[in-house]
């Protein structure tokens, strides 16, 4: 398994990059029990953040790949669905309605932004049950308008709302791994969402590489396409309502990272997918590694959704233009 | 099933994130026990007053944004308002952490506390606020004496400061704080006390909140004899912005830069004074 050992060798480099020095040899020794502050730093804060890091970048690209093959469209990321727009709307609804006492620690933001995001995908679903044989492209429109109708709506909110109040919002939403202040009561069952849908999807390997075949041909070969696709859809929400809850909008995870090694690999979804889970942790655990080692230059951890973005559109840009030929 | 199948996760992680963690333990608001030594501020305007109480040596952790007194700004930075590093604070091993209270702050602080930091959240959002906000610093640091006397002198200083700046008295004044988007000083915000104390007449006082968004539309019927344009600090003097509007050809346009000017914070006397010079 290479890629997990590269996603197991990035999580050791990450956990050396911080917004101050650390010696990690003597909190790895101290262990997680221990009382001094160098140990807390380490077990407390960043062990977090880079499992927090594999775990995202991993639903994300794996959300990818299952939304790529769902709807047949290469465009699609794990945001096309109306899920990040539910997930935006609904955290930053709940930022402007739950009084600031109830802010520390209990993550109501999160079950906010989570609750969005599953009601997004409720309307969508309703949206395209009637439409058997058009139901990926009702699916595509129907996401990127509600998306496009959320980004307003929470542009409102940030109008009316008190100038702190607007700048959390904005922060919350530029996506970034900026856990370590969420505590373990909203980051652990995120987790725990991201992990055990993701095992889910991982079964339905040999049926996605079905659904190439188009809904007929995987009808064909024995696959009961609408149930596939209710599976696909309730899992890949709930990765994608949990990411954004806790993380906003990283964006790019879910898009360079299965093309990237679709291009490598192929488009068997059995290896494709388990390997666009460990890269895609591997490529968020980096790019966030690279954000806190530059705190000493920028005065603040930059957003990681803004290095994804950065790094991965020119690599995509990139892919495009080596691959341009045969793909058209 | 899809529906109870989301229901149920919902109802999953709703327990779950409800149960855990305890609610913020508020900081203790009389004087402790030993006074600190190590302190972080996470606003300008506490970093302000950390240095007047004597304490600049003992603080060891400002924001990016801290820059009064010039020195404050090179002390090692911990980030900004809604990005303050936890880690970087910790690093700098502090037995005091300040901020002025924000949605932002409160996850922080519960981290902070996990790890035996002391954390003191004050509000800041008027002059009422900040003189309550000084003593609270005051009395957490040891210096309560040192505070108390401090805005006893501050708010009697700006009756007198105030008194000076007679040029704006009983004048309908705009205090702009952004031109894009066009932001004035509403009923109840800083720039109205400020208003109130100089006898002027807020131009915006029939705009019900703190801080409205205008049109040019809006500026026009308000009819303002003054602006203020505090807009200048950040965005550059423009003052035919103003003028060009049809109607304020003959409005006095004055670029206001004095930071005293632009948050509550104990730089206000200095502020006013700035004010009478030009409005004598």
């Amino acid at each position: 398994m290479p890629w997990a050992l590269l996603a197991l060798a990035a999580a050791a480099l990450a956990v050396h990059a911080g917004s101050a020095p650390l010696d990690v040899g003597r909190a790895l020794a101290l262990g997680p029990r221990s009382d001094s502050v160098e140990a807390g730093v380490f077990w407390q804060l960043r062990v977090p953040r880079v499992l927090m890091g594999l775990v995202l970048g991993g639903g994300l690209a794996g959300v990818g790949v299952v939304f790529q093959a769902m709807l047949r469209n290469p465009l699609a990321d794990p945001y096309v669905l109306g899920v990040s727009g539910g997930a935006a709307l609904g955290g930053a609804l709940g930022l402007v309605f739950v009084p600031f006492g109830v802010w520390a620690g209990a993550g109501a933001v999160q079950v906010c932004a989570f609750g969005g995001a599953l009601l997004a995908t409720l309307l969508l679903w309703r949206l395209a049950r009637g439409a058997t044989g058009a139901s990926a492209l009702v699916i595509l429109l129907g996401g990127t308008v509600f998306n496009a109708f959320a980004a307003a709506a929470v542009l409102l909110l940030q109008t009316l709302l008190p100038a702190q109040r607007a700048q959390a919002i904005m922060f919350w939403l530029m996506g970034t791994l900026r856990v370590e202040t969420l505590g373990a009561a909203a980051l652990v069952p995120a987790a725990l969402a991201v992990l055990l849908s993701l095992a889910f999807l991982l079964r339905l390997g040999p049926a996605l590489n079905a659904l190439a075949l188009g809904d007929l041909g995987a009808a064909a070969v024995g696959v009961d396409v609408t149930r596939l696709r209710r599976r696909l859809l309730v899992a890949a929400c709930v990765i994608v309502g949990a990411a954004v809850s806790v993380g906003g909008l990283i964006g790019f995870v879910g898009l360079v990272v299965p093309h990237f090694l679709r291009l490598l690999l192929g488009p068997d979804h059995r290896r494709l997918l388990p390997a666009a889970i460990l890269a895609g942790g591997t490529f968020l655990v980096l790019c966030d590694a690279a954000t806190r080692a530059l705190f000493p230059v920028l005065d603040t951890d930059l957003p990681v959704g803004v290095l994804t973005a950065g790094l991965g559109g020119p690599l995509f840009l990139f892919l495009l233009w080596r691959e341009r030929e045969r793909l058209s | 099933m899809i529906r109870r199948v989301l229901l149920l996760g919902l109802v999953a992680v709703v327990v779950a994130c409800t149960a855990g963690e305890p609610a913020a333990v508020p900081a203790p608001a009389s004087a402790p026990a030993s006074a600190p030594q190590r302190i972080v501020s996470l606003a300008p305007a506490l970093t302000s007053m950390l240095f007047r109480l004597g304490l600049g040596p003992r603080v060891v952790g400002v924001t990016r944004y801290c820059d009064d007194p010039p020195e404050a700004a090179t002390r090692p930075h911990v980030g900004g308002f809604a990005d303050a590093d936890p880690e970087a604070i910790l690093a700098l091993k502090p037995d005091l952490v300040v901020a002025v209270q924000s949605p932002a702050m409160a996850g922080l602080f519960t981290r902070l506390e996990g790890f035996g930091v002391r954390t003191l959240a004050v509000q800041q959002d008027s002059l009422t606020a900040t003189w309550a906000a000084f003593e609270a610093v005051g009395r957490a640091t040891g210096k309560t004496d040192e505070a108390t006397a401090a805005v006893a002198a501050a708010r009697a200083a700006l009756p007198v400061s105030a008194a000076k700046a007679a040029g704006l008295k009983g004048k309908r004044v705009l205090f702009v704080y952004g031109r894009a988007p066009l932001v004035v000083a509403g009923p109840g915000s800083f720039g109205d006390e400020l208003l109130t104390m100089l006898g002027a007449v807020n131009a915006a006082a029939a705009f019900q909140r703190p801080w409205p968004k205008l049109t040019a539309e809006e500026v026009v019927t308000a009819r303002p004899d003054v602006i203020l344009d505090a807009a200048a600090a950040m965005e550059g003097e423009a003052p035919g912005f103003f003028t060009g509007l049809p109607g304020l050809s003959g409005v006095q346009v004055v670029a206001v830069t004095h930071p005293g000017l632009m948050q509550p914070g104990v730089r206000v006397v200095e502020g006013l004074s700035w004010l009478a010079e030009r409005f004598p």
